[in-house]
């Protein structure tokens, strides 16, 4: 006999649903899957919480806006970024890309020691920038100047170990490396000496690391033997490249600061021409005098080429007029120079006047100038300590003889007799 | 991981697409649509209702799928789906107080001694199966439930106190009484006296 329980299942199962009711079902769920369609993303897995920021990407980026969207963003990280970090200063968020990233692969570039010596001169010159950057802001704090600090002293440090890398293949060059990397560190030092007084106590240390850096360079300069010729041939091209330098800023820069920087070149010009006559036994200070020429000539070059060393220190703050007794008493007899061929110009336009009063006015005059420029040279033969005088003499004697020039061409063109009259009075005076 | 999804109900796809998925859906109807229909006819003896119950039973287990969980065993997932749709169905007609049902119920030393003494089947060992089908419609709910659980949907105690979330001592009282009154209604369908 059957139990109760097969039984009542028999009878139950009995129960179900027609076949035109289960097609219709079927039919009405089949509706439903069609208007409410899977989406585009892989099941739920165990091993792929959806909680997973990493799910979240990938459920985000898997559809094509998704892709695009990803590729712009993609886009703007290896290009907008790293140019946008350009302008990040310290306590930024992006001065971590500038200093950690861009830095690091324009490091990549500098294949030599020499190259590597200068891009980190570089950086040292934009710590120095973004230092004074914050202090204008009034942000340049104790702590943030001693971060800085050490990332100069890291710069610097690098620095150092490239020319030391130079030094072991070629001392010359390790001597114009160092005398660069010196000559940047004073132009940075007194860029930084600029900052506002209120800084003055953030910017110590990072002026202390500069100065520590730079007494080593100049230990390591002092212990280095170099060859003189190689040594001079470095400083000649360096001067002409500065004079190159000159030519290009002419158009922006003001006629005063061009006259300075002119005088200074050819004051460093004359140097090289006096140390290249210097006798081979004594070399150590032709070698010292051909290093403060070098440093000289970069400092210049780094006034001229940098604006914001142009407009914060004043050119002789930088590369003060030191000129000597000899080199003033060379400048007096170029000036001597000068006014002799004013003088043989004057002669040849009266020498075509007809006129013989127009000729009676001139040649005694003419005459008188001339002796008073052999005075002067007899003067500076006879006296030459007495250089105040000196430049004083020439430089009156240059005004009277431009004024007589001028006086003769009035002539020469039919102006008044009497105008010209004084010019020569004070002429004849000076005998 | 989502606290409504059991883990063990989760095995790592990775080559399910979406036709896949579809097709085991609609196998899943297949195989289970009339045992749903049949659970649910039982308990709202209402056979319109209970087939539109069944296409909200798979409508709310696609929209589970949808929303990027799997499936893997369809059968007692079906089962709470349906159960839980049946309740919102109880409350909407307002038919009982479940709560006030189960307080009633209470748990006591008798009701244990009911479950001894000779075995329920004994007791509807006579009975007409077919009388007994027509009739496990009229019980009161909650004995409706156990007993279409028990055997209609096949069911063991201890499966239908994990799908009720009762005890297993409750459920074997719930079936013992409802065969009681299962037995008195068929007796008086009958005309047969009590034993």
């Amino acid at each position: 006999m059957k139990s109760f329980e097969q039984e009542l299942k028999k009878y139950t199962d009995r129960v179900c649903l027609t076949r035109l009711e289960k097609e219709s079902l079927r039919e009405s769920i089949k509706s439903y899957i069609e208007y409410h369609p899977l989406p585009n993303r892989p099941q739920y897995t165990d091993r792929i919480p959806i909680s997973t920021p990493y799910r979240r990407i990938f459920v985000a980026t898997s559809s094509i806006y998704g892709r695009v969207i990803a590729g712009v963003f993609g886009l703007f990280l290896i290009t907008g970024l790293p140019v946008m970090a350009e302008q990040a200063l310290p306590g930024d968020v992006l001065y971590i890309v500038k200093t950690r990233i861009n830095e690091n692969i324009g490091a990549q570039f500098a294949n030599s020691p020499y190259e590597k010596v200068n891009y980190e001169t570089k950086l040292i010159e934009r710590r120095i920038s973004e230092a004074k950057l914050l202090a204008r802001e009034g942000k340049l704090t104790t702590e943030m100047g001693e971060q800085i600090a050490q990332t100069v002293k890291t710069h610097a440090d690098a620095a150092q170990m490239g020319i030391s890398q130079i030094r072991s293949t070629n001392e010359t060059d390790a001597i114009v490396a160092g005398i660069a990397f010196d000559s940047a560190l004073e132009v940075q030092s007194a860029v930084l000496d600029t900052t506002e007084e209120n800084a003055t106590a953030s910017t110590a240390s990072i002026l202390s690391v500069m100065n520590t850096a730079r007494e080593a360079g100049s230990t390591l300069r002092s212990s280095t033997t170099v060859s003189l010729p190689n040594l001079l041939a470095k400083v000649e091209n360096e001067t002409a490249y500065a004079y190159k330098l000159l030519d290009t800023i002419k158009s922006n820069t003001t006629d005063e600061d061009v006259r300075a920087i002119d005088k200074r070149l050819s004051i460093i010009s004359r140097k090289i021409d006096t140390i290249s006559k210097l006798d081979s036994d004594e070399p150590e200070i032709a070698k010292k005098q051909l290093i403060s020429a070098l440093s000289l000539t970069q400092k210049l070059s780094t006034f001229m080429s940098d604006i914001d060393v142009r407009s914060s220190i004043p050119l002789n703050n930088l590369v003060p007029e030191e000129v000597s007794s000899d080199d003033r008493r060379l400048v007096a007899v170029e000036e001597l120079d000068t006014i002799s061929e004013i003088l043989t110009t004057i002669t040849e336009k009266t020498q075509g006047i007809t006129d013989s009063e127009t000729r009676q006015e001139i040649i005694p005059r003419l005459k008188s100038a001339g002796e008073s420029v052999k005075a002067v040279r007899t003067f500076i033969e006879t006296k030459p300590e007495e250089l105040e005088e000196i430049e004083k003499l020439v430089t009156h004697t240059h005004t009277v003889v431009n004024e007589f020039e001028t006086f003769v061409d009035d002539l020469i063109a039919g102006k008044s007799k009497s105008d010209a009259t004084s010019t020569t009075e004070t002429i004849m005076g000076n005998q | 991981m989502p606290r409504n999804v059991k883990k063990d109900s989760l095995k790592p796809v990775s080559t399910v697409n979406k036709n896949n998925v579809e097709k085991e859906f609609l196998h899943a109807f297949n195989t289970y649509s009339d045992a749903l229909f049949r659970h649910a006819y039982y308990r709202l003896s209402d056979r319109e209702r209970a087939i539109e119950i069944v296409h909200d039973t798979y409508a709310k287990a696609w929209g589970y799928i949808r929303s990027g969980h799997n499936i893997d065993l369809f059968k007692p997932f079906l089962y709470k789906v349906i159960n839980n749709l049946i309740i919102d169905e109880y409350r909407r007609r307002k038919e009982f107080s479940l709560d006030a049902i189960l307080a009633e119920e209470g748990m006591d030393e008798g009701l244990f001694a009911e479950l001894h003494g000779g075995g329920i089947e004994e007791v509807m060992f006579s009975f007409d199966a077919k009388v007994a089908a027509q009739e496990i419609k009229n019980l009161p709910v909650q004995y409706r439930d156990v007993i279409t659980l028990r055997y209609i949907d096949g069911l063991g105690p201890k499966e239908i106190s994990e799908f009720l979330e009762e005890t297993e001592n409750v459920v074997s009282v719930r079936i013992h009484r409802g065969l009681k009154i299962l037995r008195k209604q068929i007796e008086k369908k009958e005309g047969k006296s009590g034993i």
